[in-house]
């Protein structure tokens, strides 16, 4: 598993939604230019703590399953986020801890620490490549960050598609040409097409082009539900394919998710991370 | 010339081990993924596009925009794994470990060296034995306890009779208690942790500067694990939180020094000191390892700011490294340890994908060795000193400087690269030291991933200045199955020079293979 540059499951949650919301969400109001729903987007509710548990199960083509249980913590400030996660599972990377301060401001650089077991040191760590699997899942670094809404082309290219017996708009997005190069050395993709939920919101699956190998990645959101009055997909997965066959696949299913509990702010320090849960 | 084929032969070794790992990955890779494709023939696509251009009217190609075209693709979910792992979270008892399997394969004995390492061989066929045990209780304490074992079968198999008692007893078979703590608030400000611990401080992956509680395991250099590395002590820590400044106050309760190759083991760094002390009339003893009762203190200021972190450490300890001082009466020489105090300062950085980092020291009271024809006049001159505390010394006491700069670069997919200068320089030099006024090294680690991470290779060479010699090491781990990590490496030490810090070691060379299972 690569822990070199961790982000917490937090992030990856609140990366889902900025996934949803940033290619499809809040275009509820047709009125709205393009513009202004991805601006509406930028703040979905995700309340201003959160804890949660996850287990990522890693499918390989042969559908040999590894699963890894991790349980994270997040507090916002004001716009600033800081989060931390440890590992429960498997016994290999046990008591690893990442921990992450995501500030607002684009001019401060976000701050990662990780702290390994087996060297009982926290290590800061620099950003690094974006492109990159998130702990060798199907997502990557990238898809937990906030992406420059103004970077971006979006189109919606059916008003009503049905999924899951939800009505849903099915959105397309692609980089400005002037931004191209930038945005596909960051996220490594080309384009996508979501499918978004009327009633709130949510994006149930996509479809994403890769530019490295001319993948295609499907993500799936399911099992949502309201939680304390925030909307949350307790199960996403997201499947590599190349020519339709399968070549990874991952799945997150979220657990014990509770908003807005008091998160001590001792919980995001480098000791914590040594001493674990 | 030697030296030369030597490096050039090392070279290949690490090479093929690591790319040659590499290009498996890559081989397995290229069964999905097509690396022909041009990467600007796929730009190109998008080059005159928008939404309702190029590739379709929509732009979104023969998938229309109605097409999710998912593959049918099902995934059925291990529930046996799920319910495994199901409630891990809320146990206050845990308990696992692992079981490790070694095989070390010293391919560069030859006849040159003296029995028994004397022609290939397999030096090591370890297995090891690690459990431990944590437990929480009240409102955030919790109590830890590792223990550790292994019994190496090569001493047997290749004759037991070959081989000093201070080798199989140092390498033959282990078992240990290694962390053993209770750790827990005193107040919200407040936390103690106390028993055996590690307490790992310092930027620096191979310099020890500020990183001074904890001994090291070197019995084989360059071999040992990262998480055997660090031998715990018996210590009470401290940490008093100030928001993001972190004080630590430890005191150390028990000296344990570095554990370093035992007399007659292929890492015996003073092999050839025995007979030249014998022609004096004189004895290396055994090391001093007992009677240093006095606690060691270290303070550290640790604080982080956004995008870095600074830390100050001040020490009063026991060097962990022994110096070898004369022994009343006689013309022998005991290997001891001297109280030291220490003062060094941290400092790291992130730009991007680049983190900086640097540390800074001072060692005081540091002994150093008079070189050793100087050592030889005095040892055999008949006049030996009284008492330890003689003043006609073979060693003098001197101040260190140490510094260390580096970086990791992680900025390629899947790569991290890390370099390190480190040096240190001698202060009020004397031209009677051993030593020279001024060392150092370099270290490069390259560390890649691939297959979803379950493919980890690493490269790593460090090179001491001043002709002192190289150790390179190449090796690639994968994640055969859950849990279930393989290892195949090479190590490779070089040295020319006969007076190199790396040359006693120099035929240790070593093909390592692992498997390991935690549970």
């Amino acid at each position: 598993m690569k822990l070199n540059r961790h982000i917490t499951i937090i992030q990856l949650v609140a990366g889902i939604l900025i996934i949803s919301s940033l290619f499809y969400s809040s275009l509820i109001a047709a009125e709205l230019s393009a513009r202004e729903i991805m601006e509406k987007s930028e703040n979905v509710e995700d309340g201003e703590t959160m804890i949660s548990s996850m287990k990522m199960i890693l499918i390989d083509r042969k559908k040999n399953q590894r699963v890894r249980v991790l349980k994270s913590f997040r507090k916002d400030y004001g716009e600033d986020k800081k989060s931390i996660s440890f590992f429960l599972s498997p016994a290999d990377v046990r008591n690893t801890a990442s921990m992450a301060f995501d500030w607002d401001d684009p001019d401060k650089e976000d701050d990662n620490w990780l702290y390994l077991p087996a060297l009982r040191k926290v290590k800061r760590i620099s950003a690094g490549n974006k492109k990159d699997s998130f702990m060798g899942s199907d997502f990557s670094y990238a898809d937990m960050n906030r992406r420059e809404i103004s970077e971006y082309d979006y189109k919606i290219l059916k008003k009503s598609a049905m999924v899951a017996g939800h009505d849903c708009w099915v959105i397309g997005s692609m980089a400005k040409k002037e931004f191209k190069k930038k945005t596909i050395k960051e996220t490594g993709y080309l384009k996508s097409i979501g499918w978004i939920r009327k009633d709130n919101f949510v994006a149930v699956k996509s479809k994403i082009w890769v530019k490295k190998g001319k993948k295609i990645k499907y993500f799936k959101a399911s099992d949502i539900v309201k939680i304390q009055g925030i909307w949350t997909a307790k199960k996403i997965e997201m499947k590599t394919t190349k020519r339709k066959r399968l070549e990874h696949a991952t799945i997150l299913l979220f657990d014990n998710i509770v908003y807005n509990k008091g998160v001590d702010d001792q919980m995001f320090t480098t000791q914590r991370m040594e001493r674990g849960l | 010339m030697r030296k030369k084929r030597h490096f050039i032969r090392s070279f290949i070794i690490m090479a093929a081990v690591f790319f040659l790992m590499g290009s498996y990955q890559n081989r397995l890779y290229a069964e999905s993924t097509d690396h022909s494709v041009d990467s600007e023939t796929v730009d190109d696509e998008f080059n005159e596009e928008d939404f309702g251009e190029s590739e379709g009217e929509d732009g979104f190609g023969d998938d229309g925009h109605n097409g999710f075209d998912e593959p049918d693709i099902e995934i059925k979910l291990d529930i046996s794994k799920l319910k495994e792992t199901g409630s891990q979270e809320d146990s206050s008892l845990s308990f696992g470990g692992f079981v490790k399997e070694e095989v070390g394969y010293s391919y560069s004995y030859n006849d040159s060296n003296s029995s028994p390492y004397d022609k290939p061989v397999f030096s090591k066929i370890r297995t090891t034995l690690n459990l431990y045990l944590d437990y929480k209780f009240l409102t955030d304490w919790k109590t830890k306890l590792v223990g550790n074992g292994y019994y190496d079968y090569a001493y047997e198999q290749r004759g037991r009779d070959k081989f000093t008692d201070e080798v199989l007893e140092s390498m033959e078979s282990e078992a240990e208690v290694r962390d053993f703590f209770v750790e827990g608030p005193i107040a919200d400000w407040l936390r103690i942790k106390a028993g055996r611990q590690v307490i790992a401080w310092g930027e620096s992956d191979t310099a020890q500067i500020t990183d001074m509680a904890n001994p090291r395991d070197m019995r084989e250099i360059g071999m040992v694990d990262l998480e055997d590395a660090r031998i715990p002590v018996l210590a009470t820590k401290l940490a008093v939180l100030f928001g993001s400044l972190e004080v630590d106050l430890v005191a150390i309760h028990e000296f344990r020094a570095n554990k370093t190759g035992a007399r007659g083991s292929e890492f015996d760094f003073l092999a050839d000191l025995p007979a030249v002390l014998a022609t004096l009339g004189g004895t290396l003893n055994e090391e001093e390892t007992t009677g240093y009762n006095d606690s060691e203190f270290l303070i550290r200021f640790y604080k982080t700011f956004n995008g870095g972190d600074i830390s100050l450490v001040w020490a009063d300890t026991y060097d962990d490294f022994f110096f070898l001082d004369s022994s009343p009466g006689s013309a022998s020489l005991t290997p001891r340890h001297k109280r030291i105090q220490s003062i060094g300062a941290t400092g790291n950085k992130v730009l991007g994908s680049w983190l900086f980092k640097t540390e800074v020291g001072q060692k005081s009271g540091k002994a150093l060795a008079l070189k050793s024809e100087l050592m030889g006049q005095k040892l055999g001159s008949g006049i030996y000193k009284t008492s330890f505390d003689s003043d006609d010394e073979v060693w003098v006491e001197k101040n260190i400087l140490e510094g260390m700069i580096g970086a990791d670069y992680s900025g390629f997919s899947d790569l991290t690269i890390t370099a390190e200068v480190t040096g240190e320089q001698i202060q009020d030099y004397e031209d009677t030291l051993e030593d020279n006024e001024i060392s150092g090294g370099y270290s490069l680690r390259i560390a890649h991933s691939a297959l979803n991470d379950t493919m980890k290779s690493t490269l790593f060479w460090i090179r001491y200045s001043d002709d002192n010699g190289d150790v390179v090491r190449a090796d690639v781990q994968y994640d055969a199955v859950e849990a279930l990590t393989l290892t195949i490496g090479v190590i490779d030490y070089l040295a020319s020079k006969t007076d190199a810090t790396v040359y006693p070691i120099k035929d240790n060379d070593r093909l390592i293979l692992s498997a390991k299972y935690s549970f």
